[in-house]
C-alpha cells in the first residue's frame, strides 16, 4: 500500500497542514494581538479603563470561544463562501480556523500582559510616555517570552484545529487520518498521519521555547 | 531649579469597602533646591502625595503648582511634557527587565523622540556620573539593588530634570547601599542644583540628607520645617514619637571617617546599679587622660535596662590595662567593641 501515490499524498498533507496553521495563526494575530491589547487597555486596571469597550470585546471573546469548532466551521460557510469563494479546501478552512483563533489570541496576549509589572508601567507614565508608547515599548517589550510562549500554544492549538477540518473536506493531514483512517479503515496510514502532527506540535513547540528563553533577559 | 505648592490637596479613593481618604487638606512648600523629606509610617498618605507631585495621582481637591503653575490647568499632553522635568525613581526600580543598562537609561530620551546616537552618547555621560559605565551591556537581573537604583537614578536624569521624587528609593536596600545612594542624591542635587523629594519611614535617611521635613500622619501632615529645627524641638506627638524611636545609628558609612584618636576601642555595659555613679567622669579625673565616647544607648534586654557605651582610649596611652580594671572594679562589664 505505500506507493508513491500515498507517499505524495502524505508529503502535501503536510505542506496543507502547514500552511494552514501558520497563515491561520499569523492572520489570528493580526487579529488577536490588538484585541488582547485593547482587553488589557481597557480593563478597569488598564491604562484607560473603558467599562462599556471592556465588556463588549469580553462578551465576544468568549462567545467565540465557547462554539466548539465542528460547529463554527458549519456556522461560517457562508462567511467563508463569501471571502474565499467556495467553503472546502485548505484556503476555505483558513476562514474558520482564523476566527477560532482570535479570541483565543486575544486572551493569551491579555494573560501575558497582565504579567508586565504595574510598576514598570508607573515608571514609563512618570517620564511622560504615551499609552501608545507604553503599549508599544514597555508593555510589548517586557511581556515578549510570555507572548512567545503563548504564540507556541496557539500555533499547537490551531495545528489541532486544522486535523479537525478534515472532516469537512479541508486538506491536510487530518483530511488524510480521517479519510483513510476512518471511512477505509486503513489504521497504518491513520497512524502515520497522527505521528506526523505530534511531531509537527513537537517542532512548534521546541523551536518556540528556544526563541523564548533566548529572548528572556531576567535571568 | 524648581519649586512645588501643594494647596489644600485631598485624594479620596473608592474601594469595595467604601471611601478611604489618603490625604486631607495638605498643604506643603518645597523650595527650589531643597532637599525635601516626606516621612510617616506606611499608610500615611506620602506615596499618594508624592504620586500628586506629578499627577500620576490626580488629587481630588486641590492644586499642585510647579513653578507657580498648576498641573491640573495642563491638558493631557501638556502634562506628558511637564513630567519630562519631573524624574521619578521607585523603591523596587522598576527597570526595563528585558533592556540592558544602557538601552534603560535611553529610554525617557527615546520617548521624546531622540535618535538612538545621541541617546546612547548621553546615557553613557549618565552612566558614568553614577558609576555604572562598566555594567552599560549588561541586564538588570545581573545587578545588585544598589546598582539598579542607580541605573534608575541615571534614567530618571536623563531628561535633565528640574525636580527628583524619590518613593522610598533606600528602603529595599541594605544601610550601607543606603548610605552610599543617598551620598549620590546629595552630589546629583548640588551637581544640578536638582530638587528632590524623598518619601521614607527611616528617620536616619531624613537626618542623612533632607534639609526639610514634613511628618505625615493618617493623610495629613502634622509638622514641617528645618530638618535640625524638628529634630531639636519637635512639637507633634507622631514627630517626638518618629524620633524616640530613631535609634541614633547612622546609616553606615561607605568610606569611615578617620577617627580622631585611633586608640583602641571597648565596649561597656552598665546595669542598673552602677548606673548611678559617674564612673566615666571619674575615670577621666583619675587618669587625667581623655576617653572619646563614640556611641551610648540604652537598650531593654529582658526587662533591663542596660546601658551601652563605645569608648575609645588615646592612641599609644600606657593606662589602658589600668583603666579597664578600673571599669570592672566599679561593676561595669567590658567587651570588646569591632
Amino acid at each position: 500500500m505505500w506507493t508513491k501515490e500515498v507517499t505524495d499524498m502524505i508529503i502535501a498533507g503536510v505542506g496543507e497542514t502547514l500552511y494552514m496553521t501558520l497563515v491561520s495563526t499569523l492572520l489570528g494575530y493580526a487579529f488577536g494581538l490588538p484585541l488582547g491589547v485593547l482587553l488589557k487597555v481597557s480593563d478597569k486596571e488598564g491604562l484607560k479603563p473603558n467599562k462599556l469597550l471592556y465588556k463588549i470585546l469580553d462578551v465576544i471573546a468568549n462567545i467565540f470561544r465557547s462554539i466548539p469548532f465542528l460547529i463554527l466551521l458549519i456556522l461560517l460557510i457562508p462567511l467563508t463562501r463569501f471571502l474565499v469563494g467556495k467553503s472546502y479546501g485548505t484556503t476555505a478552512t483558513i476562514v474558520p480556523l482564523t476566527i477560532a483563533a482570535i479570541p483565543f489570541i486575544g486572551r493569551m496576549v491579555e494573560s501575558s500582559l497582565n504579567e508586565v509589572d504595574p510598576g514598570v508601567i508607573e515608571a514609563a507614565r512618570s517620564m511622560g510616555a504615551s499609552n501608545w508608547q507604553i503599549v508599544i515599548k514597555v508593555m510589548l517589550v517586557e511581556a515578549r517570552t510570555s507572548l512567545i510562549s503563548g504564540a507556541t500554544i496557539a500555533t499547537g492549538t490551531i495545528l489541532g484545529y486544522s486535523a479537525m477540518a478534515g472532516t469537512v473536506g479541508g486538506g491536510g493531514l487530518g483530511d488524510i487520518a480521517i479519510r483513510y483512517g476512518y471511512h477505509r479503515w486503513q489504521a497504518d496510514i491513520m497512524i502515520v498521519t497522527v505521528v506526523l502532527l505530534v511531531l509537527l506540535v513537537q517542532l512548534f513547540q521546541t523551536i518556540g521555547m528556544m526563541i523564548a528563553n533566548r529572548l528572556d533577559k531576567r535571568k | 531649579m524648581s519649586d512645588i505648592l501643594i494647596q489644600n490637596v485631598c485624594k479620596t479613593f473608592s474601594t469595595k469597602e467604601g471611601e478611604v481618604q489618603a490625604l486631607k487638606n495638605v498643604n506643603l512648600s518645597i523650595g527650589s533646591g531643597d532637599i525635601f523629606g516626606i516621612i510617616g509610617m506606611s499608610g500615611a498618605g506620602k506615596s499618594t502625595l508624592v504620586r500628586c507631585m506629578n499627577f500620576l495621582e490626580v488629587p481630588s481637591e486641590g492644586q499642585v503648582l510647579i513653578d507657580g503653575k498648576s498641573l491640573g490647568d495642563f491638558s493631557e499632553k501638556e502634562l506628558r511634557k511637564e513630567r519630562e522635568k519631573i524624574g521619578m525613581i521607585f523603591q523596587h526600580f522598576n527597570l526595563l527587565m528585558q533592556k540592558n543598562v544602557l538601552e534603560n537609561v535611553c529610554f525617557p530620551l527615546y520617548i521624546q523622540g531622540k535618535k538612538k546616537p545621541e541617546a546612547r552618547k548621553k546615557a553613557l555621560e549618565l552612566l558614568e556620573i553614577v558609576g555604572l559605565a562598566d555594567k552599560a551591556n549588561a541586564y538588570p537581573a545581573q545587578l545588585s539593588g544598589g546598582q539598579k537604583q542607580r541605573v534608575a537614578i541615571a534614567r530618571a536624569l536623563a531628561s535633565d530634570p528640574q525636580i527628583l521624587l524619590c518613593d522610598e528609593a533606600t528602603s529595599a536596600l541594605d544601610p550601607q547601599t543606603t548610605s552610599s545612594i543617598l551620598e549620590l542624591l546629595k552630589d546629583i542635587n548640588q551637581k544640578f542644583q536638582i530638587t528632590i523629594v524623598i518619601i521614607t519611614h527611616q528617620m536616619a535617611v531624613v537626618r542623612e540628607i533632607c534639609t526639610h521635613v514634613a511628618i505625615m500622619k493618617d493623610g495629613e501632615v502634622k509638622e514641617q520645617g528645618l530638618v535640625a529645627e524638628i529634630f531639636n524641638h519637635p512639637k507633634s506627638q507622631v514627630a517626638k514619637e518618629l524620633i524616640s524611636r530613631d535609634t541614633g545609628a547612622d546609616v553606615e558609612h561607605v568610606v569611615t571617617k578617620p577617627e580622631i584618636q585611633s586608640g583602641e576601642k571597648i565596649r561597656i555595659v552598665f546595669s542598673e546599679n552602677s548606673a548611678f555613679e559617674p564612673v566615666i567622669a571619674n575615670l577621666v579625673l583619675i587618669f587625667h587622660e581623655p576617653v572619646n565616647i563614640l556611641k551610648a544607648d540604652t537598650k531593654n534586654v529582658g526587662g533591663v535596662a542596660k546601658g551601652e557605651m563605645i569608648l575609645q582610649f588615646m592612641k599609644d596611652s600606657s593606662n589602658v590595662a589600668e583603666m579597664k580594671e578600673y571599669l570592672k572594679e566599679h561593676g561595669l562589664e567590658i567587651g570588646e567593641a569591632d
